[in-house]
């Protein structure tokens, strides 16, 4: 009786504390779901739609019962989470805010995973406060680009979202080194900023590399007393656009409002219109570009040069990559650079730890190789298309760190575990798929809403079949030779330049890696690639391959919203495929106000 | 232990075991803290609160910070800068 006049009064406590809670969580939320169109926060509609959701109740011909049957069905999705092709995903989405009413149930087992997920997230962003202390926040308050990282929790949710057991796991650790990764390069910028510091400098801006975000990292590694080197791009322009599309137009108004044609690449049109808005940091002595991935990036980077004015040195790759005569002119430029770097940063170059160095990537490419294995020749491969995607961009431009070697260890893990024990993280693929050309950076996680609506599972894409090879360390000469092969290969370099035939190594790949589909990304500012949709409408056809032509401005979401896209891929599927939906509430989302 | 246990069960108020006098309650609070923080994290964590706060908080942040920040001239700004001014 004791105990349970304490276990009532217990419980009244709990439910005074949750009410008062509430009423602060919906006063605060209501704002959100108040918009026209969007069903009201604890409306008369939100209450039916939970009791015909999560209750047993069945409703009748206007009478209601308790239904074993749906009980025991609620019980199992509890415990399972329900299976794809009965959840329905759409209806997460609050209006037209991309914001999910509440994160996906998965399951006892792998719900409590991703809450440890979003634990180790938080735990990320108070390490950059202790990390950074109060130049962290300063870097929130003095670059309108930073705001975009608020919403990083975001980013990983859409990512993972329809994720379950290995496939959660292993897309997880990749969003997880990301996190980890853009948290060390935005402190390492900020606790080197000299914009924070009033225009003074530190011992730390003396020792900071600064390069553009196509110069891999690679080449700082053969200085081991650098503090950091840095992408400047892929923290202030590259990731933040993958996490919130609503911030880069603001960048490309900037330098449209000083002339440039708004049929410009916006990948290039962004960069430069940071530094119009004069929202790059300022952490090193000299400034590293070159001519990746096209000329819209020389462009970019004679702006830059007259921007940041400070030593510049460019670091070019001949476009015609696969001519073996060219590639002394690489091995010229990096020596080159070599000697810039030691005249700015006044260190000296050490070639053993450069090889040290180059070992360390080494091993990451030979995962990564493997990884494509397992994804080419079984169902097995538990990494999602865009976990696959930007880890393998991020890492190649970033360079080899601790963190990558360590997601790699445990990512490999789940791999064996599931070519061993026969498990399909995907197991309701339809159709296997490869992404060609480049792909759009503010709808990244497309592939994601590929697989959850249509089955369609992207293996693998274009832009992570760059430059793979392993470069040989027991030779100077053949080291340079190596890594110059592979620098030339870089990101939309492999095969979006450098002769046609490269762009149509689409049906090779193709082969290789058992696809029956195309999703075709069809950037319409590009006009290298614009040049060849005839020649690929024609051999497509030719070859009768299915090709979905998915519109797309790279970075500026406002020429094609991703509705649009969806859209496109619908009527494909619906009208040449005549396939049903896995997920009928994911054909017609609004996300336009998402981030 | 035994015999701990024995007459903490009968509610006699004279405990000899230390276990019981002082670790046991230490742990039952620490056990109760543990849960109520899971409790209110999972709470956070299952209705997406945390991207509704940032929701809420990015539009203010552009309107009465980003957008009023004062903004440079960008072609005054580099002008004069070429390379023999390095």
């Amino acid at each position: 009786m004791k105990v349970l006049n304490k276990i009532t009064s217990a419980a009244k406590s709990v439910k005074g504390s949750a009410q008062t809670a509430g009423n602060i969580v919906k006063d605060f939320c209501a704002p959100i779901y108040n918009e026209p169109g969007r069903e009201k926060f604890f409306s008369k509609a939100h209450a039916d739609r939970l009791i015909d959701h999560y209750t047993p109740i069945v409703r009748d011909d206007g009478k209601t019962r308790v239904s074993g049957k749906k009980a025991a069905k609620l019980a199992k999705d509890f415990w399972c989470g329900v299976p794809h092709g009965e959840r329905r995903l759409g209806e997460l989405y609050i209006g037209d805010t991309g914001v999910f009413r509440h994160r996906e149930w998965r399951g006892v087992v792998d719900t409590n995973y991703y809450f440890t997920v979003w634990l180790r997230l938080l735990g990320l962003i108070g390490r950059t406060l202790v990390q950074g202390n109060i130049y962290f926040l300063k870097g929130l308050w003095r670059y309108r680009w930073m705001e975009t990282y608020l919403s990083g929790i975001s980013w990983v949710d859409r990512g993972n979202e329809g994720m379950r057991g290995p496939a959660l796991r292993a897309s997880s650790l990749h969003f997880i080194a990301m996190f980890d990764d853009s948290v060390r390069q935005l402190n390492a910028q900020f606790l080197a900023d000299a914009n924070l510091r009033g225009g003074r400098r530190n011992k730390r801006w003396y020792k900071t590399l600064q390069h553009d975000e196509t110069v891999p990292g690679h080449i700082a590694y053969g200085f081991p007393e650098l503090k950091d080197d840095i992408c400047v791009q892929l923290t202030t322009c590259f990731l933040q656009n993958h996490v919130n599309q609503q911030t880069i137009p603001w960048y490309i108004d900037a330098v449209e409002s000083i002339g440039l044609a708004p049929d410009a690449c916006s990948l290039c049109a962004s960069e430069a219109g940071i530094c119009v808005r004069d929202d790059y940091p300022d952490f090193s002595p000299c400034f590293i570009a070159n001519n990746m991935a096209c000329d819209g990036s020389v462009g970019t980077s004679i702006l830059q040069e007259l921007y940041f004015n400070k030593p510049f040195h460019s670091f070019p790759a001949p476009m015609r990559h696969d001519d073996a005569d060219l590639h002394k002119y690489t091995i010229d430029e990096f020596l080159g650079c070599i000697e810039f770097m030691e005249e700015h940063l006044g260190m000296k170059w050490d070639w053993d730890a450069f090889y040290e160095g180059i070992e360390r990537f080494n091993d990451q490419t030979r995962f990564e190789l493997e990884k494509w294995d397992v994804a080419a020749k079984t169902p097995y491969n538990p990494v999602s298309s865009v976990a696959q995607a930007l880890y393998r961009i991020f890492y190649f431009y970033v360079g080899e760190r601790p963190i990558f070697h360590k997601t790699d260890r445990k990512v490999k893990r789940i791999m064996e575990r599931c070519v061993r024990k026969k498990i399909e993280p995907f197991p309701q693929t339809r159709h296997r798929a490869l992404v060609w050309s480049c792909a759009p950076l503010y709808y990244s996680y497309i592939t994601t809403w590929l697989y959850n609506c249509w089955g369609i599972n992207v293996v693998i894409n274009m832009d992570s079949l760059m430059g793979h090879n392993i470069i040989d360390t027991s030779d100077r000469d053949q080291c340079l030779l190596d890594f110059a092969k592979m620098y030339e290969k870089g990101a939309m370099r492999t095969h979006a330049v450098g002769g046609y035939e490269h762009f149509l190594e689409v049906f090779d790949t193709m082969e290789q890696f058992d696809c029956d589909m195309v999703i075709m990304f069809d950037q319409v500012a590009c006009k290298g690639a614009q040049e060849l949709h005839g020649v690929f409408e024609d051999e497509y056809r030719k070859r009768d391959i299915h090709a979905i032509w998915v519109p797309h401005e790279l970075l500026d979401h406002r020429t094609v919203e991703r509705a649009e896209m969806r859209k496109i891929v619908n009527d494909y599927m619906f009208t040449v495929m005549n396939e049903e939906p896995l997920d009928p509430s994911l054909l017609d989302i609004d996300d336009s106000r998402g981030w | 232990m035994r015999r701990c246990k024995a007459l903490c069960r009968k509610g006699k108020k004279k405990q000899t075991c230390m276990v019981c006098r002082t670790v046991l309650p230490v742990l039952k609070t620490l056990a109760k803290i543990a849960l109520s923080v899971y409790a209110a994290l999972f709470t956070v964590f299952y209705f997406n609160l945390d991207t509704k706060l940032f929701y809420r908080i990015m539009p203010i942040l552009n309107k009465y910070h980003y957008d009023v920040m004062p903004a440079k001239d960008f072609a005054e700004s580099i002008k004069g800068r070429n390379d023999t001014d390095k």
